[in-house]
């Protein structure tokens, strides 16, 4: 029964990842990034989601900023909290258990107050973990990159990976009412707290970009690769590579 | 008996002349990062001089974009960074374009650096760390913290080139994980194919956006 709960979201999400994906590619001397052969079909959607960002994201996180900064954290923690049962379940499939046992603790805890206060402040947060990492840690490859309405930037393995979070989302399985309604809320909530968080580094893309599209999808794939790699500088990054084989060719 | 004690010495000599020649460059290495670290202390020194403390020190405009126009070059690669954020269509282009678009890419980082004055006003920089990423590169990390704790802190790194022979030189910076210049270059890869391989759009898109941003294109803050 839960499972068929969890499905509309999968339901809406799983034919548009086919439908993308049977758009037809470019040709190779036409696209500017050899993992988004379908450019032209997301350029159109990123016009789309901008036009719903203009209408509704941005105004929405205008009034989130406006906000006393308490208020402001506190929908910040809650957006952060109903994430924990996700990271727990991920980092279960990845062997990261202590991770898993950080976050069913913030979980936990700050379900006291359902996460809208930080009760562990000063214990380390778990690091967020979802199934698009998960299927990359199982060597999943990452498929090509699409834009998808109002859900913004992916991949075919991070679309899928936020398909099966949802479906495997323990909120869903509680037998609460209210858990379920937390659930469904999660995803709009998360996206006006990003997007008011980081008000001004996102207009700076979207207002002041030469391409706001193509810098969109840069960024998606040096964040991902950032979360991939938890963030661990050491890490021999594609950036590194680039810089590496660049300044190797001027010799 | 006498073949084990050959060996052994065959090895011990081979060990001795690694570590001899490993040596030094682990020496030139740490002096390297000594100087990427200084360089990068130095710079933040330098911007907090030219921005000042005071809230209601209103700018001159014309003595920022002088001195934003100096720490390019004394702090930064800007002809790499410049070569760099063009991609391959670098190697195609004529000198004239060479040469507008590098205009044209400092008038874009200039632009960026004044919309920036207010908030590099308002943070403060901590050094973290220092790796080397091998012979020519390394990374100094460091933490930036909002003054006014309205934005949470953040992870920023700067790429330096170490190459041998020539001083150590800025060439990137990485804000949690994005690096500006791949960002950068991606951009200016897409213009390029999106406007049938010419590198002319990409010094018209460049302009553009200078002009945008210096009009204030950007809506007011919420």
């Amino acid at each position: 029964m839960r499972f068929f709960i969890n499905l509309p979201k999968g339901l809406l999400i799983g034919p548009l990842i086919g439908l993308l994906a049977a758009c037809s590619s470019m040709p190779a001397d036409q696209i500017s990034d050899a993992r988004d052969p379908y450019e032209n079909t997301n350029r159109s959607v990123f016009e789309f989601n901008m036009a719903v960002d203009t209408a509704v994201v941005e105004p929405a996180a205008k009034g989130y900023r406006a906000l006393p900064q308490f208020m402001q954290d506190g929908l910040s923690n809650h957006a952060e909290w109903t994430s924990y049962p996700s990271t727990a379940v991920n980092s279960v499939l990845q062997g990261k258990f202590e991770n898993a046992a950080l976050a069913t603790v913030n979980f936990l805890v700050n379900g006291l107050t359902l996460g809208f206060v930080d009760l562990t402040e000063d214990e380390d947060d778990p690091i967020r973990e979802d199934f698009g990492q998960t299927l990359a840690a199982w060597s999943v490859p990452e498929g090509s990159y699409i834009m998808m309405p109002l859900l913004g930037p992916g991949t075919t393995r991070s679309h899928t990976g936020f398909l099966l979070d949802a479906i495997t989302n323990p909120l869903g399985y509680s037998g609460q009412s209210g858990a379920e309604t937390i659930q469904y809320t999660s995803t709009p909530v998360g996206v006006v707290t990003f997007r008011g968080n980081n008000f001004d580094q996102v207009n700076d893309v979207k207002y002041n970009a030469a391409d706001p599209y193509a810098k969109t999808r840069s960024f998606y794939f040096q964040y991902r690769e950032g979360q991939l790699n938890d963030g661990d500088r050491t890490a021999s990054t594609d950036s590194d590579d680039a810089f590496d084989s660049f300044l190797s060719d001027e010799n | 008996m006498i073949r084990r004690i050959k060996h052994s010495v065959f090895i011990f000599a081979v060990m001795t002349l690694a570590l001899v020649s490993i040596g030094p460059r682990h020496a030139l290495a740490n002096d390297r990062i000594d100087e990427g670290v200084t360089l990068v202390n130095n710079l933040v020194d330098r911007i907090q001089t030219v921005i000042g403390d005071s809230p209601d020190q209103a700018p001159d405009q014309d003595q920022v974009r002088a001195e934003t126009n100096a720490i390019i070059d004394e702090f930064f690669d800007f002809d790499l960074v410049a070569r760099f954020a063009a991609g391959q269509a670098w190697r195609s282009a004529s000198p004239s374009e060479k040469s507008d678009y590098k205009t044209a890419f400092r008038r874009v980082l200039l632009a960026l650096a004044e919309t920036q004055f207010e908030y590099f006003r308002r943070i403060e920089y901590t050094h973290q760390d220092a790796i080397s990423k091998g012979p020519k590169l390394m990374i100094v990390s460091g933490m930036v913290q909002d003054k006014t704790g309205e934005f949470p802190d953040a992870v920023i790194s700067w790429r330096i080139s170490t190459k041998a022979g020539k001083p150590v030189r800025i060439i990137d910076l990485e804000v949690e994980n994005i690096s500006m210049l791949i960002t950068q270059q991606q951009e200016n890869t897409a213009i390029i194919r999106q406007n049938g391989g010419s590198f002319q759009a990409l010094i018209d898109a460049l302009n553009q956006q200078a002009d945008d941003i210096a009009a204030g294109k950007t809506p007011a803050n919420g």
